[in-house]
């Protein structure tokens, strides 16, 4: 009996650590894809969705070098997300990380990679790999900036590159003194919760790409 | 009544005290302009810090648009007092010095008199405020240029800079219609009184002690503050939202209107009594 239970435990956790491996491995080819792209320029639009920011549309256009070094040359002023999706998700793949696997949705892998490193800004991430082996949706969990999300549609471009990314993020509720806006009509309104916490959405079209 | 105005310009024009506002104006402007110049980055990083820590920011912030925003909001005291030094002294200086009399000795109506000076002290607003508009968008487009303007009212409000001239056309418009409201007081309160101090620090203080009484206790007054003048000198700020309240500018303009008729017909009703014998 003692012995069919160690046998029993010893395929389990085969198991879970040839799933483990699975999954590490397809995030590590998703890397792959990732680090071989080569330098490239294209035109973007940039439509920001936060409840206490006014913009239309913005153009310009993306010069991207490597996932750490990515320029935007913008017409007139844009907010864009902090932390570029690439940039992260490289920082994450480039350190010692676990990733499991957790099934299937909608044909696309599920996969959580938990970076070995307990000091790392991201606790945690959770990728939909889709069966080209690219990424078509995930959520990042970090330290002090809260999660986000993003959400990648691809329209054929070379390289696997995303025609659109839909970023949610979480953003505090903003507060400017009256002094300093003039807006001396806003003392007699009541005052907005700053520390409320709700969901930003920024939406990025790629398109027309040249590659170097 | 064209010529008593043209003549009551005529006076406004050989007066020294005319071209102070012009300078305070223009060392103003200049001062801050250079100010923004060399220290500006820092000073809008503390506006903005909260947006940095979320955003990354792309683009001018610091522009002659951005700069015009902020100079426009010396309409609620500086530009009141600059336009006071003319309009107060229109009849109190007058009379004080005994030239009133000689006035009203001519052949024209007491009404005809403080219309023309009023008009002619409205004409001096509306160029010491262009003189604002002129100053500040030239200068600012020289040492920084142009681009989208940053508002940070209600919120964040970016408009494009192909978006923003007719929203300062009309910004200025309602800037100077809070300006004619203003010198329409110190007129009336210049037929009051024989001393050309008088209309200047009545005005003055009737201004600033509003504006301390319905900031400060606004939660309190928030029902009173949509006719009180004074709440309508920031107005202009509603053209660069991101939708227009049309219905609360139309009321602040009937509201500054009907001001301006009040003061003015106080103002002449008191002066057509006006005792210049003694």
């Amino acid at each position: 009996m003692k012995s069919y239970i160690i046998i029993l435990f010893s395929i389990f956790s085969l198991g879970i650590y040839a799933q483990s491996d699975e999954a590490k491995s397809k995030i590590l080819l998703v890397k792959e894809k990732l680090e071989n792209v080569p330098p490239y320029n294209c035109d973007i639009k940039v439509k920001i969705d936060v409840s206490f920011i006014n913009i239309k549309e913005r153009t310009g256009k993306m010069v991207f070098k490597n996932p750490e070094e990515i320029d935007y040359k913008i017409k007139g002023f844009a907010f864009l997300p902090k932390n570029e999706m690439g940039a992260t998700t490289t920082d994450l793949f480039n350190s010692e990380f676990i990733a499991i696997s957790l099934g299937y949705e909608d044909e696309n892998e599920i996969i959580k990679v938990i970076p070995m490193d307990i000091n790392s800004e991201i606790v945690t991430g959770q990728f939909w790999i889709n069966s080209k082996n690219l990424i078509s949706e995930m959520i990042l969990i970090t330290k002090d900036k809260g999660s986000y999300s993003a959400k990648l549609d691809y329209g054929g471009e070379k390289f696997d590159l995303p025609s659109n990314i839909k970023i949610t993020f979480d953003v505090k509720n903003q507060k400017m003194p009256a002094l300093l806006t003039g807006d001396l009509e806003s003392y007699s309104e009541e005052i907005p919760d700053v520390n409320k916490v709700s969901k930003g959405n920024i939406s990025i079209n790629y398109f027309n790409h040249q590659f170097d | 009544m064209i010529q008593l105005t043209l003549i009551e310009l005529f006076k406004i024009v050989k007066r020294p005290r005319t071209y102070i506002g012009f300078l305070a104006i223009f060392l103003t402007v200049g001062a801050m302009q250079l100010a923004m110049f060399y220290e500006g980055e820092e000073l809008i990083s503390i506006a903005i810090q909260n947006l940095e820590n979320d955003f990354r920011l792309e683009g001018k912030i610091i522009n002659t648009n951005l700069m015009t925003y902020i100079l426009l909001n010396s309409l609620i005291i500086h530009i009141p007092i600059l336009i006071c030094l003319v309009t107060g002294d229109a009849i109190a200086g007058e009379a004080s010095s005994g030239t009133l009399r000689l006035i009203l000795q001519r052949p024209y109506r007491r009404n005809q008199i403080y219309l023309a000076k009023a008009l002619s002290g409205y004409l001096y607003t509306i160029s010491l405020v262009f003189f604002l508009a002129l100053m500040t968008y030239v200068l600012g487009y020289f040492l920084f240029g142009s681009g989208d303007l940053i508002v940070l009212r209600r919120g964040v409000t970016v408009i494009s800079s192909n978006d923003v001239g007719w929203r300062f056309f009309f910004a200025f418009c309602s800037g100077t219609l809070s300006m004619i409201v203003v010198a329409s007081l110190s007129m009336m309160i210049s037929s009051f009184v024989n001393n050309a101090i008088g209309p200047i620090v009545g005005t003055i203080s009737i201004i600033i002690g509003l504006n301390i009484i319905f900031t400060l206790g606004a939660p309190l007054f928030k029902d009173v503050i949509p006719y009180i003048f004074t709440s309508h000198f920031i107005k202009w700020q509603y053209f660069f939202d991101f939708e227009i309240e049309t219905e609360k500018l139309k009321l602040s303009f009937l509201v500054q209107l009907g001001y301006i008729i009040v003061f003015n017909a106080i103002g002449m009703y008191n002066f057509n009594r006006k005792d210049i014998l003694s």
